[in-house]
């Protein structure tokens, strides 16, 4: 306000100052980075693109508070991501030091909430802003993230080069606007479908079984399971999975909003959601589903995946997948996974509906606050990230420590593959880099996911969980964000929609509610108002569609 | 003001002691109070408590009308009701069949272990409540030793009353007879005496000795407990419940947390339902209090 007016020449002039040394570091960064720039590797960094982070070593450290949620398999072994390989480096290349401020694992929503409520932002913000209720826009108005179209311009040449090259991609990053608000974590490669159902190989095989491919062979596959295997849960799954797209795909309908011919529809009360139902609870009634579904957690579905108790469930390819295989190497030779298409209703079908990442993750974007002061040094830092070299630091880690280049194939080394401190794969990426999990840069780089899923079996169920990828363009809603007047409503009007549905979908499943009742339900949804929510995802979709 | 004053000079150490106390409630317990306006504003962070507009008694009105009105209230004011009737008197008679025991080690054996999930984490007790009520669960074993089918109790609506107020009672018996063992140590032996050399057995010396000896501190903790008809603790449900049993165990508390923190952030709307909740509360405690000193000696003023 009255800053403009009083701040004093001196400020300007060193303002000036920063922002010029910032530009000269961008320039300089582009010969040191052409030495490295491997080619063609599945990368879409345009490696021509200037990095400022190795040389504003030169400029003068800065240190920047930061809040991101720590992942869960980070937390095993690191207190913060200062901790971490990845990071310790970072601040070497780019002379800016890092205040790690981490929410408790779990309750990053919760926390994230707390953090605005009180007022007290730190500089860096990592967090979906997309679900900050009312938008992105909304977030900005609040004054927790401040946009940031001038400062990608001026000062984040990698990001810039990027959104130039991939138009489609600058849509889905910025508001309906065209605001950018935040460096986003970016999907490369081809495995944005990183989950789906697996089943066990070892069973089929001997039942003389085929991969089931439609509702009716899942329930013959099951029935099998239960009879001939003595499975106690031939399927089994977590309340939370029921969220995914799971079989809902095969009845013609999402599990929530989504698209039909560009028309936005809601799953639960299309007439698809009742045969959809009936058939879970078909299957729960004849012992084919897991009856703990509700009450269960992860962990209990894990010991029935890999003990016999159950012979089909959803799991993540790399987590999930590679965990039960290993489990059983030793107790159970024979064990054996493989994974199946996402289901559909008929023979010859493909599969519309199913869960998978967006190429823009939304999760784990950086966005800088308006507490910052040093908004322009933090976002070179960050654009260091959208660099060849800083994609290879954070997926890959440090040369002759995390990984060795064979050719141009950064290959990991025993550090990662095979941990003398006895951690997974997994465990010991989350230890040493940022790659496994969304985080602002590049995400799923295909070499990176060749060496994790170590499997034949996973290597195998990514093809096929994304065989049918292009499908979704036409079945699954953008990341649409809706203006604030109608987030807040939407908002009130799903609270109460929410928790309506999970409790008739329980009662559905369980045999509590009769299904007869299906139609008491959707009217009483509709009295909810999910008209008028489905209305306003229209709107803001088309909205979407003529960014 | 003189009478404080002269009071002040002669008791000067004591106002000492007690001005941490007054200043923690003060700063912790009345300055936050003033938040409370969001209840009748359209709170946004942006612009701050005072800068907000006003939306006057519009979020208790779309909360009266919403959906689960009514059940959220039914739900709060049964759960209570069993608290009332089981966990309430648990530890007062916990306390008689205690003082009843003879063997010195052997008592304060039996309190030792009577403590100890006081001093257990919320969630851990939870997690361990989730465990022994599972399908395969050690409780869920005995149930079905009885004749009970085999099924995961917190799955099922119609049980988790039942679950809470009995791990409730488990959690707090030990810890809740402390107060009463107190009262009882104070009561006069000589009191006994009289009443054996009258020839009274040990029940009715409890009948009539130890009861009314108690009778004071009962009555106190009685109405603090109605007080608080419309607060349950709120972390213990989170921890148990599951959309397959809100029907029996989403509390007001619980629908406000997941209005205001659980990611749709309608802070005036949770922070009216508060508000109400607390009301309510406060007019029970009133009521409470009036109804004791009139039937008896003992209110809480």
């Amino acid at each position: 306000m009255a800053n403009n007016t009083r701040s004093p020449l001196w400020r300007k002039q060193a303002v000036m100052l920063v922002l010029a040394s910032a530009l000269i570091a961008g320039c300089s960064g582009n010969t040191g980075n052409n030495n490295n720039s491997a080619p063609n590797t599945g990368t879409p960094t345009n490696s021509a693109a200037p990095s400022p982070g190795d040389s504003s070593a030169s400029s003068e450290p800065i240190s920047l508070t930061y809040w991101t949620g720590l992942n869960a398999f980070a937390a095993r072994s690191l207190k913060e991501y200062g901790e971490s390989l990845f990071y310790q480096e970072l601040e070497k290349r780019t002379n800016v030091k890092v205040k790690f401020e981490h929410p408790a694992v779990g309750s990053e929503a919760e926390q994230f909430n707390l953090l605005i409520a009180s007022g007290k932002l730190p500089d860096v913000i990592e967090y979906n802003f997309t679900t900050y209720p009312g938008g992105p826009e909304k977030a900005i108005s609040d004054k927790v993230i401040i946009p940031l179209n001038d400062i990608v311009e001026q000062h984040a040449p990698n990001l810039k080069a990027y959104l130039d090259a991939n138009p489609e991609m600058k849509k889905e990053i910025s508001t309906d606007n065209g605001t950018i608000y935040a460096f986003p974590a970016l999907g490369t490669g081809n495995s944005n479908v990183s989950s789906g159902l697996v089943l066990r190989k070892d069973w089929l095989d001997e039942l003389g079984l085929g991969v089931p491919e439609t509702i009716e062979e899942w329930t013959n596959v099951l029935t099998q399971f239960k009879e001939k295997k003595g499975a106690k849960t031939p399927l089994t799954m977590t309340l939370a999975e029921f969220k995914s797209e799971r079989f809902n795909g095969a009845f013609g309908i999402g599990i929530g909003f989504y698209l039909d011919g560009g028309q936005v529809k809601y799953g639960p009360i299309e007439p698809g959601y009742k045969d959809y139902l009936t058939q879970l609870n078909a299957w729960y009634k004849d012992g084919l589903l897991d009856p703990d579904f509700a009450t269960q957690d992860g962990a209990a579905k894990d010991a029935k995946a890999t003990n016999g108790s159950a012979g089909a469930f959803p799991a993540f390819i790399g987590s999930a997948m590679g965990k039960y295989l290993t489990a059983n190497k030793d107790s159970n030779p024979a064990y054996d996974l493989v994974a199946a298409q996402h289901p559909v209703l008929n023979k010859g079908e493909e599969p519309r509906f199913f869960t998978a990442a967006y190429d823009y993750r939304g999760e784990n974007s950086a966005g800088i606050t308006p507490a910052n002061k040093n908004a322009e040094r933090t976002a070179a830092w960050l654009d260091y990230l959208y660099s060849e070299e800083g994609n290879l630091l954070k997926s890959f880690g440090v040369e002759g420590t995390t990984y060795t280049l064979e050719g141009d194939y950064p290959k990991y080394t025993d550090l990662i593959v095979n941990n003398p401190d006895g951690l997974s794969i997994g465990d010991a990426m989350a230890k040493y880099l940022r790659v496994s999990t969304p985080s602002p840069g590049f995400v799923g780089d295909d070499r990176y996911t060749e060496q994790y899923y170590s499997f034949d079996q996973q290597k195998h169920a990514v093809k096929l969980f994304n065989q049918y990828y292009d499908n979704l363009k036409d079945t699954r809603l953008p990341r649409v964000t809706p203006t604030v007047d109608e987030g807040q409503e939407l908002s009130s009007i799903m609270a109460e929609v929410n928790t309506y549905f999970e409790e008739m979908f329980m009662q559905f499943v369980m045999g509590a509610a009769p299904i007869a009742e299906f139609d008491g339900y959707t009217a009483q949804l509709k009295k909810m108002g999910i008209e008028r929510a489905i209305e306003i995802y229209q709107s803001a979709y088309e909205r979407y569609m003529k960014r | 003001m003189r009478f404080i004053a002269k009071d002040y000079r002669r008791h000067k150490y004591l106002y000492f002691m007690i001005a941490p106390v007054i200043l923690y409630y003060f700063i912790f317990h009345y300055v936050p109070m003033y938040g409370a306006i969001i209840a009748f504003k359209n709170y946004r962070i942006a612009d701050g408590f005072l800068g907000s507009s006003w939306a006057g008694f519009s979020h208790f009105i779309s909360f009266f009308d919403s959906y689960y009105f009514w059940r959220l209230l039914k739900n709060t004011l049964l759960l209570n009701l069993y608290m009332l009737l089981f966990s309430f008197p648990a530890p007062i008679l916990f306390a008689l069949l205690i003082n009843e025991i003879a063997g010195k080690k052997f008592k304060s054996m039996v309190q030792t272990v009577t403590y100890l999930p006081h001093f257990i984490s919320m969630i851990v007790i939870c997690g361990m409540i989730t465990q022994f009520v599972a399908r395969e669960g050690v409780v869920t074993d005995i149930l079905v030793w009885f004749g009970m089918d085999r099924t995961a109790l917190l799955g099922h609506p119609e049980y988790f009353r039942a679950v809470y107020v009995i791990s409730d009672i488990w959690q707090s018996v030990g810890w809740g007879s402390i107060i009463y063992l107190a009262a009882i140590s104070g009561i006069n032996p000589e009191l006994y005496e009289a009443a054996r050399i009258d020839g009274a057995n040990r029940w009715k010396q409890t009948l009539h000795i130890t009861l009314p000896g108690l009778a004071a501190i009962i009555t106190i903790l009685f109405i603090l407990k109605i007080g608080n008809m419309l607060d349950v603790g709120f972390e213990k449900i989170i921890l148990l419940y599951n959309p397959s049993t809100y029907v029996t165990a989403d509390v007001i508390s619980t629908f406000v947390y997941r209005k205001g923190l659980g990611g749709t952030n309608e802070f005036s709307y949770a922070t009216a339902i508060g508000l109400f909740q607390s009301a309510i509360n406060f007019m029970l405690l009133l009521a409470a209090n009036r109804f004791s000193k009139k039937v008896s000696e003992n209110s809480l003023w």
